[in-house]
């Protein structure tokens, strides 16, 4: 496989140890090169310094285990997320220096254990021996205490900067203000070069308090990346996304013939256009064919009139909470929690990065229980919503609880929780969000490409195929939107990156 | 990094020493004295395998368990931002160092008996403050300190065999196969294979093997046979590998076996080893007594190695050569000796801009003062020839007895001063009474004489004096008025030199001439035939004090010796004892 980016993947393998951010959507082998370069850096390692790698969840720590097992390291690497970091690496060892002994190393870490201002926090921190957190999710009290202590404790300074030759952070986008703050610190002031890797189109913990575009924010002393090969999909396929998305992306590496993106103009309805299409070769029915379609009722009409025609579609609607709100995420998994039985509770903190104790999990479990029960009141979901908010320290604002009740009520979207593995779907572009189809068919007048909503769809879209895309246009615009795009990147005709017909 | 400082307590024959240390460290003494038993403190704190087996009764200061043992070492970190190694010790340290001392790191090893279990237990503390160390992590038998230092012990009897075994599989390891190494590997594998299958088909072997295998069954009833393989195949080709020599235009191969030529195999393995494998850990030497079975000329080249920061930046050496410290600088030395117990004196030994173009010759003559017991500093060989005669007929066992010689030679006797008391070395000095003239000032003259003994008491120096010379003094009047200044100068600054002599350092009234003269009077003119014996030793003074010394009798030389202004003879032989019953001198 030609790897279109492959020029950009060897720079960065290629370069000095330096600071060095790298951004990539997903499917882009963000963490296969922070792997690559990370066993370059260390085997590169001639005395007895080591490399971190550092991540945001406790998944993707395990995941980077297991990619660094099998190779021919003899060094001892410290993997771990970013919350272990700080506490073993900066506050248990040095908070006695850089406080006072009456601090101890020994401490036990509560988020549940919440106050307004950092003196209360110091305090339970020392007269209770609990590290706990600010009511204020923006606030991030522990890396805040991390950085203070580094501040304050030269010896703190001299261990990480005689340890550590460069630190390595993945899934940035993840990262809050606080965060953000002390890795500066550590870069600027020890002088520890970071190799920062995220996607500033993921962040899903904006719940937790990350900080939208955190990884816009990188100054001078970066040298910046971006991936933009897409593993995933096929080629052609992330050539067109590109082309008409990324600014960047300036060559038109499609192949000679390209069967990957196809172009339908028609004006033929949308559901009798597809099902021509569906009778003709350019849809392999043995594999997966999703259709996206963004509007609930013209999704569900479609799936009828498809499965009155002899088809077994089967629609998966959006839903309340799929997007449009901070704790979208959170209120996935709480509804998986409920409707689906594959996924339990152990899954639920896993994908949240949550560590509860068994207490807590047992409560957790009791409230979601109290969720299962039929014709629930809303003033009731609201009183359970908050029971579990408290134990998973989240907030839910008045709207998200609405529409969460929405969800909750109507058993029709159940189906969007639940594992699938139907060949054949209907969905709407925001349930696709980290999914992957083997082919798709999209509707063009879903994108009139005129505006930021608009636009990420399109891309959102386009990059959820692996081998095909089937855009069927009975818009009169499209075509031309699409043109003008292209002819940005001088590329004058649309058969160099499509296949044209009319159905 | 640097090493400070070395405390030991109660362990073997040290009942509380310390010393101060550099990187490089030379541990020196009699025979028997303890310094193996000075390295072995280090091998306890430093090195696991010594570790983990423990201490015995005998490992405590006269066998008294019920008093801790306890080895404690300090070293300064301060040049952090240059040095991989400070940073090393500090990435393994983390939270047993604070913030309030960043210069010092303290190890320290506790050694308690439990009578019960009958063995000294250890226990192994570091930090950076002495009241609030850490107990070491320890995981599996490896303490953290293990990931820091890596010992390599270097014995007398170095043994090349071993050392070649204990290496030969990092050396030789298969990830550094290239890949025709791999095709050959596999080759020979299979040339191995061979070898047994030829062995197995042997008559000799097959009928061997039944028998034993018979004999075998006669004593325990099981099922296996016995076989005999080929060592080479069952360990692979590897186990069977052993250096030899080859000299150029010769094919043979000659065994290792000389003592030298393997001591020199052994040390060229180490220096490999070190070298390009725990890049990551400080290796630290320690070297006993290496000059065994070395010429002196292969001491010397292992002196320059030694003392050449390169290959060994931190070692600990016992030795008895002096050659192998012709080449030291920044060293630390360390004397063990004992007056009712064990001490150790240190040194830390720095050769000085002053004298780094002459290194070798400084140390030469310096190094073998260091191993006596008593060292008398005179001027110039004209002394040496005279006193080396005197002692010769009088006490001919001096130098068996501690006592020793040292020509300064130029040098300033200051610098041999400072590292012989340094080192507890009682140290005597006979020097003239100088008088120089002043550049440029032809009345003025520098008491140099009185001076350089004031200077290595410690007191001011005195102000030159000028002496009145008339224009019609001839040189013969100008030498009796300096002559007569000399006199003056020794009667009148009473209190200075009773300074001087309490520090064992004998001024001559004028010079050693004149002493000589007043010692034996008019016999001294018949030994040299002239009527101005003074004149005549003092031209050609070398050649004519030999020429004297050879015609001195015994009797001659007790009178020298017996006499007061040659007291330091007697002072040097008697161990400086100043309450002994001879006379005393008229230079009160």
């Amino acid at each position: 496989m030609v790897i279109s980016d492959q020029n950009i993947r060897d720079q960065i393998l290629n370069e000095d140890v330096k600071n060095i951010a790298v951004s990539a959507s997903a499917g882009c082998g963000k963490t296969t090169i922070l792997v690559e370069k990370l066993l370059r850096t260390c085997n590169a390692i001639k005395n007895h310094q080591t490399i971190a790698a550092i991540t945001f969840t406790i998944k993707a720590t395990e995941e980077l285990r297991e990619r660094t097992n099998n190779t021919n390291l003899h060094k001892d690497l410290t993997i771990c997320t970013n919350d272990s970091f700080v506490e073993n690496e900066i506050i248990r060892p040095f908070i006695m220096d850089a406080l006072g002994d009456e601090f101890s190393q020994d401490f036990v870490v509560d988020f549940n254990k919440k106050f307004n201002f950092e003196e209360e926090g110091l305090k339970y921190l020392k007269a209770d021996k609990i590290l706990g957190s600010y009511y204020n999710n923006k606030k991030n009290f522990k890396f805040r205490l991390g950085l203070y202590i580094l501040k304050n404790s030269v010896a703190a300074q001299q261990y990480l900067i005689s340890k550590y030759r460069m630190l390595f952070l993945d899934e940035y986008q993840d990262s809050d203000q606080d965060m953000h703050n002390l890795f500066m610190y550590i870069k600027d002031m020890l002088n520890i070069p970071l190799f920062i890797v995220g996607d500033s189109k993921q962040a899903i913990y904006l719940w937790r308090g990350a900080k939208e575009n955190i990884f816009e924010v990188f100054d001078e002393s970066f040298t910046r990346y971006e991936l933009y090969h897409n593993f995933r999909s096929h080629l052609n396929i992330t050539n067109f996304a590109n082309l008409i998305h990324k600014e960047n992306y300036l060559e038109n590496r499609a192949s000679e013939i390209v069967n990957e993106v196809a172009l339908y103009s028609t004006d033929k309805s949308f559901n009798n256009a597809v099902l021509k299409i569906l009778h003709k070769k350019e849809i392999n029915l043995n594999k997966k064919v999703t259709i996206i379609i963004n509007i609930n009722s013209a999704a569900e009409e479609c799936r009828d009139f498809l499965n009155r025609n002899g088809f077994q579609f089967e629609f998966i609607p959006r839903t309340p909470i799929d997007d449009g709100i901070i704790n979208s995420f959170v209120l996935r998994c709480l509804m998986k929690l409920i409707v689906n039985k594959y996924y339990s509770v152990y899954d639920f903190l896993l994908d949240l990065n949550l560590e509860i104790n068994t207490i807590e999990i047992r409560d957790l479990e009791k409230q979601v229980e109290l969720l299962t029960q039929n014709n629930l009141e809303i003033q009731n979901i609201e009183i359970i919503l908050k029971e579990i908010a408290d134990i998973i320290n989240v907030e839910f604002s008045e709207n998200e609880i609405r529409k969460f009740s929405q969800t909750l009520e109507n058993d029709s979207y159940y189906i969007s929780f639940l594992n699938n593995d139907s060949k054949h779907k209907i969905m709407t572009v925001f349930a696709t969000k980290g999914l992957e189809f083997d082919q798709i068919i999209i509707r063009a007048s879903d994108y009139p490409l005129d505006g930021i909503g608009s636009l990420n769809n399109h891309y959102v879209a386009l990059t959820r195929a692996k081998e095909k895309v089937v855009i069927v246009d009975n818009t009169n615009i499209y075509q031309k939107n699409i043109f003008d795009r292209l002819k940005k990147k001088n590329i004058q005709t649309l058969d160099q990156v499509l296949k044209s017909y009319d159905v | 990094m640097q090493f400070s400082w070395l405390e030991v307590k109660n362990f073997r024959n040290f009942k509380d020493i310390k010393v101060d240390l550099t990187n490089q460290n030379v541990i020196f003494g009699m025979n028997d004295i303890g310094k193996t038993n000075f390295l072995a403190a280090l091998r306890f704190l430093f090195d696991r395998d010594i570790r983990k087996n423990g201490l015995t009764e005998s490992d405590f200061y006269m066998r008294d368990t019920g008093k801790d043992i306890s080895i404690t070492i300090c070293m300064n970190i301060k040049d952090f931002d240059d040095s991989d190694h400070s940073k090393l010790i500090v990435s393994r340290l983390k939270d047993a160092r604070d913030s309030t001392d960043l210069e010092n790191v303290y190890l320290k090893l506790f050694g308690r008996y439990d009578k019960e279990e009958e063995l000294g237990g250890i226990t192994l503390f570091w930090g950076n403050n002495l009241k609030k160390m850490k107990e070491i992590p320890q995981k599996n038998g490896f303490t953290e300190l293990d990931r820091i230092f890596k010992v390599v012990y270097i014995d007398p009897l170095i043994n090349l065999e071993h050392i070649f075994q204990k290496n030969k599989k990092a050396i030789f390891a298969q990830e550094k196969f290239s890949k025709t190494d791999i095709e050959k590997s596999d080759k020979i594998k299979s040339l191995t294979r061979e070898i047994n299958t030829q062995i197995g088909e042997m008559d000799i072997i097959n009928s061997f093997e039944k028998e034993i295998t018979k004999e075998y069954y006669s004593l325990k009833n099981e099922e296996l046979e016995v076989t005999i393989k080929s060592e080479m195949a069952i360990n692979g080709y590897f186990s069977d590998l052993k250096p030899y020599i080859k000299k150029s235009n010769d094919d043979n191969l000659y065994p290792t076996s000389g003592d030298g030529r393997k001591k020199i195999i052994s040390y060229s393995l180490m220096n490999y080893v070190s070298r390009n494998f725990n890049s990551e850990k400080i290796s630290l030497f320690l070297i006993e007594e290496p000059e065994n079975s070395l010429h002196r000329s292969l001491q010397i080249a292992l002196s320059k190695k030694l003392f050449s920061h390169e290959s060994y930046r931190y070692f600990f050496l016992t030795t008895h050569s002096s050659e192998l410290l012709y080449e030291m600088d920044n060293a630390s030395l360390i004397r063990v000796h004992s007056a009712d117990k064990v001490v150790c004196s240190s040194y830390l030994y720095n050769v000085g801009e002053d004298y780094i173009n002459i290194k070798t010759q400084l140390n030469k003559f310096l190094v073998t003062a260091i191993f006596s017991e008593r060292v008398l500093l005179i001027e110039g060989p004209s002394e040496m020839v005279l006193f080396e005669k005197v002692l010769n007929e009088i006490k001919p066992d001096y130098e068996l007895e501690g006592a020793y010689i040292l020509e300064v030679y130029g040098i300033s006797f200051k610098k041999y001063w400072d590292v012989l008391n340094g080192l507890g070395i009682k140290v005597f000095v006979k020097t003239d009474n100088d008088l120089k003239r002043k550049k440029g000032s032809p009345d003025t003259f520098d008491l140099i004489g009185f001076n350089r003994a004031l200077e290595l008491c410690g007191e001011e120096k005195k102000k030159p004096i000028k002496i009145a010379f008339e224009k019609t003094d001839t040189d013969i009047d100008k030498n009796e008025k300096i002559k007569n200044s000399k006199i003056k100068i020794f009667d009148n600054y009473r209190k200075s030199k009773k300074i001087i002599k309490e520090n064992n350092i004998f001024l001559s009234r004028i010079d050693l001439e004149h002493d000589l003269y007043e010692a034996l009077g008019t016999r001294l003119e018949e030994l040299t035939g002239s009527k101005d014996p003074i004149k005549y030793l003092q031209s050609s003074k070398l050649i004519n004090m030999a020429e004297l010394t050879k015609v001195l009798n015994h009797t001659d030389c007790q009178k020298i010796y017996d006499d007061s202004r040659f007291i330091v003879l007697k002072e040097l032989i008697n161990n400086g004892d100043k309450r002994s019953k001879y006379k005393g001198s008229d230079i009160e």
